[in-house]
């Protein structure tokens, strides 16, 4: 096996570092008792950043972090794409429609269910969880375009 | 006295037992579920609690957190897929046993010794807790200081072979916690403008993120996996444990009470370590050594009987000081703050009866998962078909409606979906999230209490070493620091000469 620096290993701290930077110098601004806490932070985030790029440099390990790749990676990037539509969609539709679609997307998606049972599954889903939350521990959650039809 | 009878008062209403039997059934689903934590299953209850009185809430998140614990054995047991790491250590002896035809034995030992160092850790919480509290009033902000540096290190220390990642983790968790406005100077802190972050971020919606969204998309990533076979119990078997077979465990037992105990007091150690310390101690004091790993009950009592000791004795430090013992209780800080009540010394001076609500529901949940486990293990097996795939989304809804409830906000929900990306990666990395979590929300006490004390001391550091309780607390914080370090090296040198013996 190739002995080789995983490039987690560097970019991870480095960017950690130039982050820890950035808030040392937006910190110095502050006044005394504002500052010291989050200054001393930052720079002992930079300090254990380069402390961990030098080990890493300087005992290069054996190639062990396994990417998102293939099958994988499309998984994951069609469920972020629907917690990504799934957030953008509450404001607009409410929390129990869109609820409804998001166990419909990832249902398909991820799970693979055939049709007829995706629906039945996600509607009994959606009405239970509706049942539990909002007629029973009466959480708020938004309401969306639809709401009115709740009132 | 008067207020452990009105804490008993509460537990015995119709409502809180409902909510001691949901919270008892959901935890030990949750603990059932391979790939849902303890910890996962409260952080999620967390905000469900917010519509209820504090008694009923604690109750409910306390019986979620004993339950979860025990509900791994189950499937450990009889699928050999342990639900938490807290299980592992049972498995070895357990599913063996279960492939011998004697499953029902098993499960049985799982739970009784469940149930002994559960309630075993409750007693010692009921014991040791107020005196502890007492103390902690005396506790100035220097004394903070050190124990919140104390609780972080121990943390860190326990991140096995990720100690420089530990401490990076630790950092940026405190750093988090320096957003908003600065408590001293009413400075606006990394707030970018945006009103929601002005009194600081939210740390339920962070725990949330980081312990269950992160789970639900590593569950739902993968392609579905096989189940392992099923072992299943014979129709009729005899699951309860005779007393002959307890007296032959009796040993066992009290050791690994203890051990769970005081492994759960020590901020860090969580049930998973407390399992294979006590298991590897039962076998080395054991005389059927030679059992072990093949099916010897010991085995199982061993690890149950420490992992559930565990539970009460993270409460020592959660409830007296504030300091959080394990990822678990850290969400059980959160849960408390909804309600108002601060943990800390002034909790059982303050919220007496509250806080005796949860500790005395914590004896009536363990004797409830055990009477549960026996009857619905059977059918406790049959939940871990469920694929990841499906249960995955329904873990988001859940953590986005909860999220959402907590302030009516938006904001919150977008943190959640952003820290539960941000914990997957983190896992996969290998960058541990407990001492994030921990720095998070003991920044804020460790920052207040830095800047009182040097406005207590004018400065002058050197006041520090005139108190003896600071002095000696600098003593355990050097010693924590230290031990970790020190282990570290000795055991990359022990690799080295390995390696170097190898080559010749």
């Amino acid at each position: 096996m190739k002995r080789s620096v995983n490039w987690l290993e560097v970019t991870v701290p480095a960017g950690l570092a130039m982050a820890g930077s950035a808030i040392f110098f937006t910190a110095i601004s502050f006044p005394t008792n504002a500052m010291i806490f989050p200054v001393g932070l930052s720079v002992l985030l930079v300090a254990l950043c380069l402390f961990k790029l030098g080990t890493t440099f300087g005992d290069p390990k054996i190639e062990t972090d396994f990417p998102l790749s293939g099958v994988h990676l499309k998984r994951f990037l069609q469920l972020i794409a629907c917690m990504a539509a799934f957030y953008v969609a509450l404001k607009w539709l409410g929390m129990y429609p869109t609820m409804l679609i998001f166990f419909l997307s990832l249902f398909r998606l991820l799970g693979g269910l055939r049709a007829g049972r995706n629906v039945i599954l996600s509607i009994v889903l959606t009405v239970a969880l509706f049942g539990v939350f909002d007629t029973l521990l009466g959480l708020p959650a938004p309401a969306g375009l639809l709401g009115f039809l709740k009132s | 006295m008067d207020v452990i009878l009105s804490a008993l008062g509460n537990i015995l209403t119709i409502e809180a037992m409902a909510v001691l039997v949901i919270g008892t059934v959901a935890g030990m689903i949750v603990g059932a579920l391979p790939g849902l934590s303890s910890t996962m299953g409260v952080a999620l209850c967390v905000p469900i609690t917010f519509v209820m009185p504090a008694n009923l809430a604690l109750i409910l998140l306390g019986a979620v957190y004993v339950s979860s614990v025990y509900g791994g054995s189950i499937t450990s047991i009889l699928l050999r897929a342990p639900g938490t790491d807290a299980s592992i250590a049972t498995s070895f002896d357990g599913y063996p046993m279960a492939q011998q035809g004697r499953g029902g034995e098993a499960v049985g030992m799982a739970t009784m010794a469940s149930l002994v160092g559960g309630t075993f850790s409750v007693m010692v919480l009921l014991a040791i807790a107020p005196p502890l509290a007492r103390v902690a009033l005396a506790f100035g902000p220097p004394e903070y200081v050190l124990v919140t540096v104390f609780g972080l290190i121990t943390i860190v220390g326990v991140s096995e072979g990720n100690l420089l990642r530990g401490f990076m983790m630790a950092t940026i968790g405190l750093l988090f916690a320096t957003v908003g406005i600065s408590m001293f100077t009413g400075t606006m802190r990394f707030t970018f403008g945006q009103p929601e972050l002005f009194e600081g971020i939210p740390f339920l919606p962070i725990l949330i993120g980081l312990f269950s969204v992160s789970q639900a998309i590593a569950l739902s990533v993968p392609v579905d996996r096989s189940v392992a076979e099923v072992t299943e119990l014979k129709a009729g078997e005899r699951i309860v444990p005779g007393w002959a077979s307890m007296r032959a465990v009796g040993r066992t037992l009290t050791r690994s009470s203890l051990l769970g105990v005081v492994i759960g007091i020590l901020p860090g150690a969580g049930t998973g370590i407390a399992a294979f310390i006590s298991y590897n101690e039962a076998r080395r004091k054991s005389k059927q050594r030679d059992q072990f790993g093949k099916g010897c009950p010991e085995g199982v009592a061993a690890s149950e009987c420490a992992n559930n000791a565990v539970t009460g004795g993270t409460l020592v430090p959660t409830l007296t000081l504030g300091i959080p013992g394990n990822s678990v209780t850290a969400v059980f800080i959160g849960g408390l703050t909804i309600h108002g009540l601060i943990p800390g010394p002034r909790l059982f001076v303050d919220y007496a009866e509250t806080t005796y609500t949860l500790i005395l529901s914590l004896f009536f949940a363990n004797f409830l998962f055990a009477v549960v486990g026996i009857a619905l293990c059977r059918w406790l097996v049959k939940i871990t078909v469920v694929r990841g795939a499906l249960l995955g989304p329904v873990i988001i809804v859940f953590a986005v409606i909860g999220s959402y409830a907590l302030r009516n906000n938006l904001f919150d929900v977008a943190l959640v979906l952003v820290f539960g990306v941000a914990g997957f990666f983190l896992e996969r990395w290998r960058y541990p999230i407990p001492p994030l979590v921990i720095g998070v929300i003991l920044g804020k006490i460790l920052e207040s209490n830095l800047i009182r004390s040097k406005q207590l001391f004018a400065d002058d550091w050197s006041k520090w070493f005139d108190r003896p309780l600071s002095l000696f607390l600098m003593v355990l914080v050097l010693l924590a620091f230290g031990y970790p370090i020190v282990k570290h090296y000795r055991k990359k040198r022990a690799n080295r000469d390995l390696s170097l013996g190898g080559q010749r």
